[in-house]
């Protein structure tokens, strides 16, 4: 039998190599090694991209930890050794890994308090509301608006079409100034109670920032309406369609979003709402702090008002005033469409077709007995949809078509 | 290109083993936690998808180290270490979930890889065919030889570390990543001849 060695090497013996392997999969030298090694050989070149496109497809999905995940599993851990905890010394990095159980208690009580103190004011503001002279609701029930067309409306009525697929709008802390895309700036008249609205058709993305400060990312297919500057007890805005929003925080006067079948209250925290009423969904998902869920039309629902903590995600039943509690494991996920991305894991192919239709405004249909089967995974949204599809496709073993007015896939 | 991966498998982590070893000192074991979390979750991934088992698994793990701190040695390779134990407590805890099966049955039918896909969206269309190829070829491999594969091409460990792992020799180790390897050769080889006896029938067609 014949030496081999590099020469003769053929792409499997490439990846039976050792020295070849260690080389490739250290981040620092594998570029430059690579490079070395084909001009060394240049006859090799074909087997080493092949030895290489095999490691690729051998590469798995890698999914990235959030701190919150392993520091619940962390104090899972510690937590069990709070009895002997003289036994071992440094620092416990985790903040209330050691306390004791009658601290937690102490403090599980006092939050109980705080919020129901909370939710008493809540309410007294809720109540307090009734005298006010053009309200929200009115003001969304009597402007039909086109939602075919990105546009900002302000107070004077003045129609502002924009153009670009993902544009952010500043307002000035009074109200009066308006900036769009870092560039244009338009000036309004504030008089006292009037509203602005911006649109956001299908497949096209906006954020927002309000005179509050408050940050809200609105997806695709979505209008907000709300007043140029915050006045009287409340900040109140009205959503259809899905937003995500960072509260700047006002003890004084609470933000409250409206939305055609549930009210989130808030102080000031970050949280997305779902509000596609064509779909009949709605429902909240909180990332950071303490909101309450309520139903406009009847305030008190059956289950009072409905607190979520972080992480969890409270949908209205499509056919009731009830809300379902669901504890989600990476919240971050829900929002990634804020930087461009959907994230899914542990995702039904139904519900995320659904979130791609209208991301990017086309039709796609399934037909598949499978389609409560989950996936999990990253996608990029600036690609085009054939690509992000195929992608679906390739990943959940099923076929995909291009039809008429939209996109079928199927097993 | 390859995917890089913020996992550091060259690090040894003897000075924080050591301090949590001798002294207790927590702080030495939650760095070892935190840079190698990201490690043992994904390994557990491809045993279940379930993410609240794996975790539980990852918790049993560190809490049997804290207890039995006192009868533990000195490691070459905490890494090693912590990757074989999870397997092991990951196995122990899905054969009871299952109830019955015993552990040498599950070790060998529940290693499922999840390649990724991300690249074929940005890939043209005959890079894709051939890496759905490549693709099935792997998945002709057994679980352990899957495995195997996993650990070395993926996770980037050598075959001494790989054995630490799965806890076999370091010959059936190189003879199981050996015999992997000559597999996918030879599928790649039949789908050469195809497409040259492709060739052929199209000229012979023309002509």
């Amino acid at each position: 039998m014949k030496q081999k060695t590099k020469d003769n090497y053929d792409f499997s013996d490439f990846l039976l190599d050792d020295e070849f392997i260690r080389m490739v999969k250290d981040e620092s030298s594998s570029e430059f090694y690579i490079a070395e090694l084909k001009s060394t050989y240049p006859f090799q070149e074909k087997n080493i991209d092949m030895a290489l496109r095999v490691m690729v497809s051998m590469e798995n999905i890698h999914l990235y930890s959030t701190q919150d995940q392993r520091r619940r599993v962390w104090s899972g851990i510690v937590g069990s050794f709070s009895a002997s905890k003289s036994e071992l010394t440094g620092n416990i990095p985790f903040q209330f890994s050691f306390k004791s159980q009658i601290v937690k208690n102490f403090l599980r009580i006092a939050a109980v308090f705080l919020l129901l103190i909370g939710i008493g004011s809540a309410v007294f503001y809720f109540s307090n509301n009734s005298n006010k002279e053009m309200s929200i609701d009115s003001f969304v029930s009597s402007n039909k608006v086109d939602y075919k067309k990105s546009q900002l409306i302000l107070s004077d009525n003045k129609k502002i079409e924009i153009s670009s697929g993902n544009s952010r709008i500043i307002y000035s802390a009074d109200g009066a100034n308006v900036t769009i895309n870092d560039s244009s700036s338009k000036v309004q008249p504030i008089k006292n109670v009037q509203f602005n609205q911006l649109i956001v058709p299908y497949g096209k993305y906006a954020s927002l920032q309000l005179s509050d400060g408050t940050k809200v990312w609105l997806n695709a297919g979505s209008r907000m309406v709300y007043p140029p500057i915050f006045k009287g007890k409340y900040r109140e805005v009205y959503l259809q369609g899905e937003g995500y929003f960072e509260v700047t925080k006002n003890a004084e006067m609470p933000f409250h979003v409206k939305t055609d079948r549930l009210s989130v209250e808030v102080l000031g925290t970050k949280f997305d709402v779902m509000a596609y009423s064509q779909e009949n969904q709605f429902s909240t998902l909180l990332l950071e702090g303490k909101v309450s869920l309520t139903t406009p039309h009847n305030p008190k629902t059956d289950q009072g008002d409905f607190i979520l903590k972080k992480g969890e995600r409270g949908e209205l039943q499509e056919n009731s005033n009830k809300f379902v509690l669901e504890k989600v494991a990476h919240p971050e996920n829900f929002i990634a469409w804020t930087y461009g991305y959907i994230n899914f894991e542990e995702e039904t192919l139904e519900s995320l077709l659904k979130r791609i239709s209208r991301h990017y405004n086309v039709n796609i249909q399934l037909r598949s007995g499978t389609g409560l089967f989950k996936i999990s995974g990253k996608l990029d949204l600036k690609e085009d949809p054939d690509r992000v599809l195929k992608g679906i496709a390739v990943m959940s073993k099923m076929k995909l078509y291009k039809e008429k007015g939209g996109y079928l896939i199927k097993d | 290109m390859l995917r890089r991966k913020k996992i550091e498998t060259n690090t040894t982590y003897h000075s924080e083993w050591k301090a949590f070893l001798t002294f207790g000192n927590m702080s030495a074991l939650a760095v070892i936690y935190e840079d190698n979390f990201d490690l043992l979750f994904n390994y557990g991934r491809k045993f279940t998808r379930e993410g609240s088992v794996i975790e539980d698994s990852i918790q049993n793990l560190f809490t049997n180290l804290i207890r039995s701190r006192e009868k533990l040695g000195e490691l070459n390779n905490v890494q090693q270490y912590l990757m074989a134990a999870h397997r092991n407590e990951l196995i122990e805890l899905l054969s009871k979930k299952k109830n019955t099966l015993p552990s040498e049955i599950l070790h060998d039918t529940l290693f499922k890889p999840e390649y990724s896909v991300e690249e074929e969206i940005i890939e043209q269309e005959d890079r894709v065919r051939l890496r759905n190829f490549l693709k099935k070829s792997l998945e002709k491999l057994t679980a352990h030889q899957q495995e195997a594969i996993y650990l070395k091409y993926d996770v980037g460990l050598s075959y001494e570390e790989i054995s630490k792992v799965l806890n076999i020799s370091v010959e059936s180790c190189r003879t199981s990543i050996y015999r992997s390897i000559k597999i996918i050769k030879s599928e790649v080889e039949i789908l050469n001849q195809k497409k040259i006896q492709l060739f052929f029938s199209i000229l012979r067609a023309i002509i």
